[in-house]
């Protein structure tokens, strides 16, 4: 058997001084460090790819809403992906209202894109549980882009966002993920959502928040009403892509009001699957996007 | 120590840390196992002194590239070289001062010192991850709960060390680790 003999106790020590500097200084000035992710996720994810699919064996992601027999859930998964593009055309018929206004006074907007849907698989999550990541097995050489794609499952289930990319290897974050942190609560991971009150022919705002159990939590409009449990939420929120617009993010939970402001409506969004324990995405990338 | 051995193991619990570990997650407290520290536990165990803290280097540079921390807007993500790797050298030296007083041979041993390497590893990444937070507007966290669940994972890892130990400890010979530790300098073992 042989033997390693690396046993240089001042090449150790620098190392780890260079260890110290590295995980103290700024993310932006370790950027460069990024560099060595791809490969390494790249000489993983064949075996990681393998255990995760046990793992899904075992604890699948199960639909709460879709039906168990198969060519039922095809149905419907096709009734709300048509669905979805309804609503989708709605507001871009109401966006090219609105440049029609805007080129009569002379200016010009960002169009929408034709969407090209890569399935890819799940080879595993983050090594670190609290990150929340999942990495799909697609990158850059499929014309996955970060924060320009999203991931769903079931046809328009959201699951994320992509905010890494590798050449073969993306990161997705779901929007379950809670963000941590003092700076956290002021500003990040707030998703604008919009309810459709059937029959009605109303739609109200929402943001939301995910939380720390798989749900998402926030206000509705404050003149909202009609708004109960089983409704569903959609996307709609000018920091996402254009083709994440009008995807679900899920069922109405709860409703309720605010704890600090009893007047203010408070609902508990919870997504159609569990979405940590998915096993293959659809990355819905944009044909051309723009800068 | 063989190099081989190692870097197949390596890549095997570092296969199940990023592919088995989020299906074992008890529900959605992110307590889940470290398969990886379990390996970590059982080098430690075994090896000598500056095997192991090579070894636990090595797996801490490799696990801080396997994950990218979401920033406050949750639009992007960052890696983190350090982090990791530091936790892992002083989990590692944890290993080392514990191993002397226990029987090494033992599975219950295994599973004590991965439950020691776990929470030295954790709280060294979450009081980095802390100290960065305060002049780095990429990282936010929060340290007290995020120290719970690694406290609670830590124990875990414990309980998938008792599965896994028998099988390390029958590929024990193949890792190729001396029968007595050699006092040399430096790399007192």
């Amino acid at each position: 058997m042989s033997r390693a003999r690396i046993s240089q106790p001042r090449v150790f020590i620098a190392l780890l001084a260079l260890m110290a500097v590295l995980a103290l200084a700024p993310a932006r000035v370790t950027r460069w460090a990024e560099w060595f992710q791809a490969p390494t996720q790249f000489v993983i994810a064949p075996i990681s790819h393998t255990f995760s699919f046990v793992s899904g064996v075992f604890r699948p992601a199960r639909s709460r809403t879709l039906p168990d027999d198969p060519a039922l859930a095809d149905l419907q998964i096709e009734r709300d992906v048509l669905q979805s593009e309804l609503f989708r055309a709605e507001g871009r018929i109401a966006d090219l209202e609105r440049l029609v206004d805007e080129l009569q006074q002379g200016l010009s907007a960002h169009r929408g894109s034709p969407i090209i849907p890569i399935e890819a698989s799940v080879v595993g999550r983050s090594s670190d549980p609290s990150d929340g990541l999942l990495l799909v097995r697609a990158g850059s050489d499929r014309g996955v882009e970060k924060r320009e794609t999203v991931a769903v499952v079931n046809g328009v289930q959201i699951v994320g966002r992509v905010v890494k990319v590798g050449p073969s290897i993306s990161e997705v974050l779901p929007i379950t993920h809670s963000p941590r942190g003092r700076k956290s609560e002021q500003d990040g991971g707030w998703i604008g959502g919009v309810i459709h009150v059937e029959g009605l022919d109303r739609s109200w705002s929402c943001q939301l928040r995910a939380t720390r159990d798989g749900r998402l939590r926030g206000d509705v409009h404050q003149d909202a009403e009609n708004i109960e449990v089983g409704q569903i939420v959609r996307l709609r929120d000018p920091n996402w892509p254009d083709s994440a617009q009008m995807l679900v993010l899920g069922r109405i939970e709860r409703v309720g009001s605010k704890k600090d402001a009893p007047l203010r409506m408070e609902i508990d969004v919870v997504p159609d699957v569990d979405l940590a324990r998915v096993r293959r995405v659809v990355l819905r990338v944009a044909d051309e996007v723009d800068g | 120590m063989s190099c081989l051995v190692f870097l197949l193991a390596a890549w095997v619990f570092f296969g199940l840390e990023l592919g088995l570990k989020g299906g074992l997650e008890l529900g959605r407290a992110g307590v889940a196992p470290s398969f990886v520290i379990v390996l970590l536990a059982f080098i430690g165990a075994s090896a000598p002194r500056m095997t192991v803290y090579w070894a636990c280097l090595a797996l801490g540079i490799v696990m801080d590239l396997t994950h990218a921390r979401p920033t406050p807007s949750g639009e992007s993500a960052v890696v983190l070289i350090g982090p990791y790797a530091l936790g892992f050298v002083i989990a590692g030296y944890a290993v080392l001062t514990v191993r002397t007083l226990v029987i090494r041979q033992n599975l219950l041993t295994l599973a004590f010192l991965s439950v020691v390497a776990a929470l030295m590893a954790g709280v060294i990444v979450i009081a980095i991850a802390a100290v960065r937070s305060w002049y780095d507007p990429l990282i936010g966290i929060d340290a007290g709960g995020e120290l719970l669940e690694r406290m609670g994972s830590a124990v875990y890892t414990g309980f998938v060390a008792l599965v896994l130990g028998p099988l390390l400890m029958w590929m024990k010979p193949v890792f190729g680790f001396p029968q007595a530790n050699r006092r040399t300098g430096w790399a007192r073992g």
